[in-house]
């Protein structure tokens, strides 16, 4: 019920996922401890700190790679959804925090939440859809 | 969009996972398009007739 045949561009995609996960965890990692060490300032810091997003520049990039080249165009549906739900949900976490820190609230959110806000609802809508769009026993 | 898929496809005694294979789509597409839940892009459409033999109009039907 659960199983589902793999398309090749949907392998692809993986693949190129797999990598830009290997690369952005040594990066985020990488770039924390030498900023710890040797405090950066000026361009050299937001040479830094962009080394983090590249990852996730790759990590999109295969995304839309994988939207051109998947033939099923079912999967490349839901695919699209997923991402939507997960822009949503960054955008409109965003522009809570906005206001709500314009109208005066002092707090703060932990580093990388946007990250994890898409991550999260991107992941939710994936298993929603599939237990909506499950298959039973073939006939 | 209705569709007489799953009959076509019961009357030559094919799975959903035969089907999907001749295809080249997954299993879940073929169930979706099936149940009415997906409707196929125009070339998906063009290869399912031709796979029947049948025109599109007499697979698909608008309701």
């Amino acid at each position: 019920m659960w199983c589902e045949s793999r398309s090749k561009a949907r392998k692809i995609l993986q693949k190129r996922v797999w990598i830009a996960i290997c690369f952005y965890v040594p990066a985020v990692l990488g770039v924390a401890l030498w900023v710890r060490h040797h405090p950066a300032t000026g361009g050299v810091a937001f040479g830094l700190a962009a080394i983090p997003a590249l990852p996730v520049i790759a990590l999109f990039v295969a995304m839309g790679l994988y939207l051109r080249d998947e033939s099923d165009g079912f999967q490349r549906d839901m695919m699209i959804r997923c991402m939507l739900w997960g822009t949503g949900a960054l955008l409109t976490t965003m522009m809570f925090l906005g206001f709500a820190k314009m109208f005066g609230w002092r707090g703060d959110v932990d580093q990388f939440t946007e990250f994890m806000v898409f991550g999260v609802f991107a992941a939710v809508a994936k298993l929603t859809y599939r237990v909506q769009n499950r298959v039973g026993d073939d006939e | 969009m209705n569709n007489r898929l799953r009959v076509l496809r019961a009357e030559r005694g094919w799975s959903q996972a035969d089907l999907a294979v001749k295809l080249e789509v997954s299993r879940q597409s073929v169930n979706a398009i099936e149940t009415g839940k997906y409707d196929p892009s125009l070339p998906l459409a063009f290869r399912i007739a031709r796979l029947f033999g049948r025109r599109i109009e007499e697979i698909f039907v608008e309701g």
